[in-house]
């Protein structure tokens, strides 16, 4: 189970793009059909054809590589692969400056440069995003400085020749910034995913976290008895062994007297980064685990849209959403119900700032007053949980 | 549906976003090469480029279509101000409209993309576009501009169509995600629920390790070692998900009173206790109706209470006696032992408090203790059924 947890952070890397990754193959084809056209285009214009057709050999093998590579291993690329690849492109681009040495305007004459330089976009999928920008801006810039010590830079052609380096650097970049937000989208859809996962938990639960360690305590007990019972170990027991017991003991009842201690709410936000950097709970007495289903599952999403309203990293980090349950008191209106009193409160935001959904969910968690306080808003829902004795309390199967 | 058509909006306006600020930093780039830096057209188009990039950026608000015909007018303002202003280098000019109508309009319109119909309204913008920037061309390259501004439409339509199209399935992904973690957890909840309710599993354990821990003092050691014996099979058993014996361990379950055989289980603890050396008297109900874990709680209270019995009072026989009526159930541990004064008891030895008292509290039930010295102890246990 831990290891499936270990790799769940590549899972999110990996969801969706596979399509993606196709559709940025298909790109790159077509702007080397392009490219390869715009070569034979200018050949009598070259000094010597040999570098630039070299250039297409280097690259055409290199990217097919790089793609079966990448097939193969399954959406991931070694780092070492990556170097090796990328002097490749260096070398491409290189041939390719040496090919349209001497011509009259040579920042309009790279054709498979600019071919090698989108190349980078088939590693858009296996490595980080900072990764494809320096590598993106290194070719660029390297190529820029080679044409400023040709001399091929003047007031006449410079418009071309910024007009390439804008070709090299831009279509890579673009593609790594659109891919980084589809993945931090379904980054933030697994995690909502996720977070609901917890609303069917009874009132208290424990993590999966406690469960695996309670079954480990269990088991370093289950040894230690065992040992003694057929007397590998003798009695009295040392010192040393004494002692593992005392605190395997003293372990043991910690765990089953307090570990029962989480709601539901407290487990989403455990479970989900994103939404427990901008959340706090504040929930002595546990009120969050009343709550039905229908209201767990509105709670979360208001929390979810709430948190999509101040996602943007451009906006200064603000505090985070701070939720307050009081403790469940008689309801005035009925003997049948208890009211718990939750607080809500969205520093930093108006009432224009937050989305129209978040009212509709709040609603469905129980009559709810908002007023502005401070620098944000202050939201107050008097929630209505049925008032049950007993075992039944705190399902949610109501 | 709608699930989908909200993320496909948004990831179609953040690639806008990015995609249009490129196309204009593009095309601001080659303006800005010295051909035609200082000349009037430059600075006549820098407030069209400033506010083109405003209206890109505020695509990340809702009103796509407001914002995306605002950078479309922007750029057709460029346009006519390189054509009003003709004195300007063709190639700068050229191919600063190149960047403009080809990534610029198109990168951002994208947006569009993700309505119904939206592919009429990418077009038009598009064609639009590419329209006045080829007006303002010089003549001769009129075509193959056109030829090239279309180029980048088209590529624009693909990125937008991969990009939306890329969003159900995965979707779908994330949900397959979300079902395998909920049965995953549901099983953890399961696995947890078993060994947390196998209480009285645990505290015979815990009576176990803490004999143990004081190297099996006052114990016989066979015993102890018997006592281990029991105690790792049973944890085996736990382990192994195998049914322990007469543990009530399903309050998960949907029924919430079961009858239980008490009297087996009634059986296992006197059993401990005799292994212990301290003889155990039964008296009253053998067969008690209790919701499983309010009879989990009873047992560890009545436990807890013999191992007391045993320990501190100094004797060798406790008499439990078990009654009912139709709302609680009582338990009466007694023993003839030396007894003690209840409140010189100090607040250190929170043993009772902390294990029995709070224990049925839980349970809704209570706990009251009578001694003094010389005279044994009783406790008094009681749950409501």
């Amino acid at each position: 189970m831990t290891l499936e947890r270990a790799t769940r952070g590549r899972r999110h890397a990996a969801i969706g793009t596979r399509r993606l990754w196709l559709g940025t193959v298909l790109i790159l084809a077509f702007q080397i059909v392009f490219d390869f056209v715009n070569t034979i285009e200018r050949i009598d214009a070259y000094r010597d054809v040999v570098p630039v057709f070299t250039g297409w050999a280097v690259l055409l093998v290199a990217d097919a590589a790089i793609i079966v590579v990448t097939r193969v291993l399954g959406e991931h690329l070694p780092t070492w692969l990556f170097g090796l690849w990328y002097s490749a492109l260096v070398i491409v681009i290189a041939l390719d400056l040496t090919a349209s040495w001497g011509m009259p305007n040579p920042g309009d004459a790279l054709t498979v440069g600019l071919s090698a330089s989108l190349s980078l976009v088939l590693a858009i999928v296996t490595r980080s995003t900072p990764q494809i920008f320096f590598a993106a801006s290194g070719l660029t810039l390297a190529t820029g400085v080679a044409w400023a010590f040709m001399g091929g830079y003047d007031a006449a052609t410079a418009p071309e020749t910024v007009y390439t380096l804008c070709r090299m650097l831009f279509p890579v970049l673009i593609t790594a910034l659109i891919i980084a937000s589809f993945r931090r989208l379904m980054r933030r859809e697994t995690e909502e995913m996720l977070s609901h996962s917890a609303i069917a938990a009874p009132r208290l639960t424990v993590g999966i976290e406690a469960s695996e360690q309670l079954a480990r305590l269990d088991l370093a007990a289950e040894s230690l008895l065992s040992a003694v019972a057929d007397g590998r170990m003798r009695l009295p027991l040392s010192e040393e062994v004494a002692k593992r017991a005392g605190s395997l003991a003293t372990e043991l009842r910690l765990h089953l007297l307090e570990s029962r201690s989480k709601t539901w709410l407290g487990l989403a936000l455990d479970e989900s980064p994103l939404l427990g950097k901008k959340v706090r709970v504040e929930d002595p007495s546990s009120s969050a685990g009343l709550l039905n289903t229908r209201q767990r599952v509105a709670l979360l999403s208001a929390l979810w849209l709430l948190h999509d309203e101040r996602g943007g990293a451009s906006r200064s980090p603000h505090e985070p959403i701070a939720l307050s349950f009081g403790p469940p008191t008689r309801a005035m209106e009925t003997d049948h119900f208890e009211a718990i009193p939750i607080r809500v409160d969205v520093p930093g935001s108006t009432r224009m700032m937050i989305d129209p959904g978040v009212w509709e969910h709040f609603a469905r968690v129980g009559r709810y007053r908002e007023a502005l306080a401070g620098f944000g808003m202050r939201i107050d829902i008097h929630c209505l949980v049925p008032a049950l004795r007993g075992p039944a309390r705190g399902r949610t199967d109501f | 549906m709608d699930q989908i058509q909200v993320k496909r909006d948004r990831l179609l306006r953040q690639a806008a976003r990015v995609y249009g600020l490129a196309g204009l930093i593009a095309s601001f780039a080659v303006l800005s090469t010295p051909g035609s830096w200082g000349l009037l057209v430059y600075w006549a188009a820098i407030p069209f480029y400033v506010v083109a990039a405003t209206c890109v950026w505020m695509l990340q608000s809702h009103r796509t279509l407001r914002w995306a015909g605002g950078l479309l007018a922007c750029a057709i303002a460029i346009a006519f101000v390189v054509l009003l202003t003709a004195r300007a280098p063709a190639a700068a000019t050229g191919l600063a409209l190149v960047a403009l109508f080809g990534a610029a309009v198109p990168g951002t319109l994208i947006a569009l993309l993700a309505y119904r119909l939206g592919w009429f309204w990418y077009w038009l913008g598009c064609l639009a576009g590419a329209g006045a920037g080829v007006i303002a061309i010089t003549p001769a390259n009129r075509l193959t501009v056109l030829g090239v501004m279309l180029v980048g439409c088209a590529l624009g339509h693909a990125v937008g169509y991969v990009l939306s199209s890329s969003i159900p399935p995965a979707l779908r992904q994330v949900a397959e995600v979300g079902r395998a973690h909920r049965a995953e957890r549901q099983a953890s909840e399961l696995e947890a629920h078993r060994r947390q309710n196998a209480r009285l599993l645990h505290d015979t354990v815990l009576a176990t390790l803490t004999l143990l821990a004081h190297s099996g003092r006052g114990v016989s050691e066979a015993a102890l070692r018997e006592q281990a014996r029991n105690d790792a099979h049973l944890l085996r058993q736990l382990r192994l998900g195998e049914p322990l014996f007469t543990l009530p361990e399903a309050d998960y379950r949907p029924q919430l009173v079961e009858e239980t055989t008490l009297g087996t289980t009634l059986d296992s603890v006197k059993q401990r206790f005799d292994q212990l050396g301290l003889d155990v008297n039964w008296h009253g109900s053998a067969r008690i109706m209790l919701p499983p874990g309010v009879l989990d709680g009873f047992l560890f209270a009545i436990s807890e209470c013999l191992e007391n019995v045993r320990r501190h009072s100094g004797v060798v026989l406790a008499h439990v006696t078990i009654t009912e009526d139709d709302h609680v159930v009582r338990a009466m541990v007694t023993d003839a032992g030396r007894g003690f004064e209840v409140d010189a008891v100090g607040r250190e030895r929170l043993g009772i408090k902390e294990s029995v008292v709070a224990r049925l509290a839980e349970l809704g039930g209570s706990a009251r203790l009578f001694s003094s010295p010389g005279a044994g102890t009783t406790v008094l246990l009681e749950v409501p059924r």
